[in-house]
């Protein structure tokens, strides 16, 4: 057995199959959570290379499957991120509201995980442009709402992320051609250009992020958040994989200066539209893009600390953005209007969804006490060894998010005549609370992301 | 150029690019991207092989009447602003085709691909940026989809012959078709956000 034919073949496999009990969504969101439990575990658990045993059963794991004259490829330096993509997908499964969130959830996000699974996996590189394009087309998919005009934003999202697929084709065909040899520097150069852009684009980066924030404000909050836990995650995983592949792009004396000042304009430029936005969904895109400015300034370090901090900030991240959008889901189903005026008082009728959706917020902009702050910490430490005047820029976009959280703050807990309510059910309140508590006891004890992180770190590719 | 006969495709193909973009209506888009794809297989065939080419055509020509098969579209695509517009449109693809003109020696040395396919290939391309960058009708940037990934399969074709990588390509093709004609469909209770 290869591993594959485990995270890829098998999970395309069943989402098939799934698609037949659409009528079903009881029976479709357990097998959802059990066959991504399934497979977080095992990626968890089992080393590559070694053989599985399962009662007399013995498998021999390889790391390799060959499909039509390509290699699908897992190792143990991809373990981590498996277990990353479906823990991600069996925490949005537990968390899934059947009432609300359409059926077709359960098939598409397990087809859209094993496709990037692929997109990671796939030798050579310029393939994963193409399966990460069928990815996107089934998230539109995904996310289309046929009693809701969401045309623009959603057009945006797939014109955007299409025009990703022939500049990574294309760099991929250059250094297909010249081997990446420094002696070819006009087609390196170039080759190094069009990666850039096609990767600015698959992660909004700036200036191709302008369609974040209009797709956020179409789309429900919960199918928003999962896309935007696992696609740039995905895809920082492929850029830190093939630039590390890559000797004389990892050595270039380009990348540091050009990855760290577009994430410092990142930050800045998010922290001052978040702090003038009034819809709360934009916000919600606004808090997406400014982790994606702080991983790509980690990355920038080249260094085997920057790459750690990446991957330590990762779990803060998902469950900080799980929790925002699983705040949000409950404040909009229950037909709260999601702009600043539209949420004010909120906290006397929905006080846990309420302090949910601050505590993430809190979380994303490194408040001392809440799992990111000991990350946020570390990286300004070691961006001040390099550069204080990039720390200065990124204390201010940091600011501007925390001005729009504290707005956000102070409008949710607006003083109201009336009475305090709870109209969370109890599930939503023990899912919140459960968050929370795992949010602040990672800020309090950071070694315990530490000790989920320790034993993958030896064999996750580092920008040596 | 190496066949004569691309001296006059080239120019038709272009003219049915200036369709594409100033047409203002479902049917009179779809009749230029027809256009455009048989004489772009009229050069792609004295290249590649039948089948290869033949393949390439099915795929843009399956796109097209997948699109045209949406239910309930207004026949009416708002193109851009009557006069003024359609004169910016117009230009700008013009300096496109000059940009292409000036290019083409080096851009040809580079992919190391006959004049015949780059040039219509990278008018095509450029075609499709111009329909996503200035259209405000979804069908319009679908359509501006469509061709921008048919004018890159060309130049990649030429230049990448995996048949794996060109499968996918056409996966792709019908893929974007598909999804967008799953958006153009109307909402059902005209509900706005």
């Amino acid at each position: 057995m290869s591993t594959p034919l485990i995270w890829i073949v098998f999970p395309l496999g069943v989402s098939l199959g799934l698609l037949f009990l659409l009528n079903h969504p009881r029976v479709l969101k357990f097998s959802g959570i059990v066959i991504s439990l399934l497979l977080s575990v095992i990626a968890f658990f089992q080393p590559i290379g070694s053989v599985l045993r399962i009662g007399d059963i013995i498998l021999d794991i390889r790391p390799d499957l060959q499909l039509f004259g390509r290699s699908l490829f897992l190792d143990n330096g991809d373990r981590f991120v498996l277990v990353v993509i479906f823990g991600i997908l069996l925490l949005y499964y537990i968390f899934m509201d059947i009432k609300t969130i359409p059926s077709k959830f359960v098939p598409l996000s397990l087809a859209i995980s094993a496709l990037l699974v692929a997109a990671l996996a796939v030798q050579p590189f310029l393939y994963a442009a193409v399966l990460v394009e069928l990815a996107v087309l089934l998230m539109v998919i995904l996310v289309r709402d046929k009693h809701i005009d969401q045309e623009k934003g959603i057009i945006r999202f797939l014109v955007y992320l299409t025009l990703a697929m022939p500049f990574i084709l294309f760099s991929g065909w250059i250094l297909g051609g010249t081997q990446g040899s420094p002696s070819e520097q006009g087609s390196t150069l170039g080759a190094a250009i069009t990666l850039m852009i096609g990767f600015s684009l698959w992660l909004a980066v700036f200036p191709f992020h302008s369609w974040v924030p209009q797709f956020s404000r179409v789309v429900h909050p919960y199918l928003f958040g999962f896309i935007f836990s696992l696609l740039p995650i995905v895809i920082l995983f492929i850029a830190v994989n093939y630039v590390s592949s890559l000797v004389w792009l990892r050595s270039a004396s380009y990348l540091t200066p050009v990855l760290g000042t577009i994430g410092i304009i990142m930050i800045v430029t998010t922290g001052v539209w978040a702090s003038l936005e009034k819809d709360i969904k934009r916000l919600l895109a606004y808090s997406v893009l400014l982790e994606t400015g702080f991983s790509l300034i980690m990355i920038s370090f080249k260094s085997d600390q920057g790459l750690v901090l990446m991957y330590q900030s990762l779990i803060p991240r998902i469950l900080s953005l799980v929790l925002l959008v699983y705040s949000l889901s409950i404040l909009q189903n229950s037909g709260v209007a999601l702009t600043n005026e539209g949420i004010r008082g909120v906290m006397h009728q929905y006080p846990f969804a309420s302090s949910g959706f601050l505590i993430a917020l809190f979380t994303i902009s490194g408040f001392p006490l809440f799992a990111s702050f000991p990350v946020r910490l570390e990286l300004l430490h070691q961006l001040g060894l390099t550069s204080t005047s990039s720390v200065i820029w990124l204390v201010v976009g940091l600011t501007g998010f925390i001005y729009a959280v504290i707005r956000v703050f102070s409008s949710i807990t607006y003083p109201l005549s009336e009475n305090w309510h709870m109209l969370e059910n109890i599930t939503q309140v023990i899912i919140i609370c459960a968050i929370i508590i795992v949010l602040i006891l990672s800020g309090l004890i950071p070694q315990l992301m530490d000790g989920i992180i320790k034993p993958f770190m030896t064999d996750l590719p580092l920008l040596r | 150029m190496e066949n004569w006969i691309n001296y006059l495709t080239i120019p038709i193909l272009t003219i049915g690019l200036f369709g594409l973009i100033l047409a203002d209506s479902r049917r009179l888009m779809f009749i230029s991207f027809g256009a455009v794809v048989l004489l772009l297989f009229s050069i792609n065939v004295q290249f590649w092989s039948f089948g290869f080419a033949l393949s390439k055509l099915l795929t843009g020509l399956m796109a097209m009447f997948i699109l045209a098969l949406t239910p309930g579209q207004e026949p009416d695509v708002s193109p851009i602003i009557p006069g003024a517009g359609r004169i910016f449109t117009s230009v700008s693809f013009g300096f496109c085709i000059i940009l292409v003109l000036f290019t083409i020696n080096k851009i040809t040395r580079f992919l190391a691909i006959s004049q015949d396919q780059s040039i219509p290939a990278l008018l095509i391309l450029l075609c499709g940026f111009i329909l996503i960058g200035i259209s405000q009708h979804p069908f319009r940037i679908i359509i501006g989809l469509l061709t921008m990934i048919t004018g890159f399969e060309v130049l990649y074709s030429a230049v990448e012959q995996s048949l794996l990588i060109n499968g996918f390509l056409g996966a792709v093709v019908l893929l974007v078709a598909l999804v967008g004609s799953y958006l153009l469909t109307p909402t059902t209770s005209g509900e706005e956000q």
